[in-house]
């Protein structure tokens, strides 16, 4: 409460509270496994996406990016009935156990 | 684990199976990226191949003298090559005006390859060549040379997606050797494949494999062959003569072969 007794509101994504930093640096690991995806070999990106899964909470973007990986280079794979996005259900399957493992860890 | 993020993961598998399912959506989705990545592919070839430019100025003249010699005999090794697929090309035609068979010239176009397989453990390629320059699915893909590697699976305006005939789990009617019998050959990935013959067959190291699709078209050499005694089968192992990892240029048929 300020001094004439008003509720002080706190601002979303405000330098102060939440901090820049964190945010831009998520983008940032956002952009360097799109980078990875699009100039590297794949083992490069399923590394960094594994690595960033572990580090950030709720790293909704690894499915994304696995998604744009298969539509960029997937094939149908015939032992699984033709289905051609292993990788974004890999990426799916991997935040669910990720999300369940941390709800474990005390460092989280 | 949260409500949300159960609402969120249940909202992407729906969203991946609706993808899955739909292949308008897939199809417009995938020519809208890759749309949107080939000039960027284009550009790194363009700056790999600057770089490499700049480096060769600085590599010792004892190691360009050793590559001068090694690409010398190289070339007269494929030179007398030439000359006896001539005479075969020629005997072939001879052969083949003797039949009443004609030969089909087959429309080629060349395409230059934006991204190799190691970018992908699928084995396919991306090429620069697309619905614009007359591609369909289907298109038969071949190494300079003549050697078949695989088939065009995805056409965009500009660019076409290749899976090769080694990506895993792709399998290939081939004949094998002076046999007429006709195998399914197996992707194994890699340029690899693997091909079950019944034992009683004979087949050496060495035999070319052809595949059939309705012409013969060189697929390989076997180069490994697996037989245990309690076993009625034996396994053939054989690769891609080319190296898929340093294509830089393929060539594609604009007519689909039919199987």
């Amino acid at each position: 409460m300020n001094s004439n007794g008003w509720r002080l509101k706190k601002r979303r994504f405000s330098i102060s509270h939440d901090g820049f930093l964190p945010v831009a640096f998520r983008v940032a690991a956002s952009m360097t496994i799109l980078a990875s995806v699009l100039f590297f070999p794949w083992w490069v990106g399923v590394a960094l996406g594994v690595l960033a899964t572990a580090y950030f909470q709720k790293f909704y973007e690894v499915a994304a990016l696995a998604f744009l990986f298969d539509v960029l280079y997937g094939a149908k794979v015939e032992l699984l009935y033709g289905f051609q996005f292993v990788f974004a259900a890999g990426a799916i399957a991997l935040l669910i156990v990720s999300e369940w493992v941390k709800g474990y860890l005390r460092w989280y | 684990m949260s409500r949300n993020f159960f609402i969120s993961i249940i909202g992407l598998i729906v969203l991946l199976g609706a993808f899955s399912t739909l292949s308008f959506f897939e199809e417009q989705f995938s020519r809208a990226v890759h749309a949107l990545t080939s000039p960027l592919w284009k550009g790194q070839s363009a700056l790999a191949g600057k770089v490499g430019d700049i480096l060769s100025a600085v590599e010792s003249k004892h190691s360009l003298r050793k590559e001068n010699t090694r690409l010398l005999d190289e070339m007269n090794r494929l030179k007398a090559e030439m000359l006896s697929l001539a005479l075969l090309k020629k005997e072939n035609d001879e052969l083949r005006g003797h039949l009443g068979v004609e030969r089909r010239e087959q429309d080629v176009t060349l395409a230059f390859v934006l991204v190799r397989p190691n970018r992908s453990p699928y084995d396919t390629l991306l090429i620069d060549k697309g619905e614009e320059d007359g591609l369909k699915i289907g298109s038969l893909v071949s190494a300079p040379g003549g050697v078949a590697i695989g088939t065009v699976t995805s056409v965009s305006r500009q660019t076409a997606k290749v899976v090769l005939f080694s990506s895993p789990g792709e399998k290939s009617v081939v004949e094998i050797g002076a046999s007429t019998l006709r195998v399914d050959a197996t992707g194994q990935g890699g340029g690899n494949f693997e091909a079950k013959l019944p034992r009683g067959i004979e087949v050496h190291k060495g035999d070319l494999v052809s595949l059939i699709r309705g012409k013969r078209i060189i697929l390989g050499v076997v180069e490994a062959i697996q037989a245990k005694p309690a076993d009625s089968f034996q396994i053939l192992l054989f690769k891609l003569p080319v190296n898929i990892y340093e294509l830089e240029w393929v060539e594609i048929e604009k007519t689909p072969l039919l199987d």
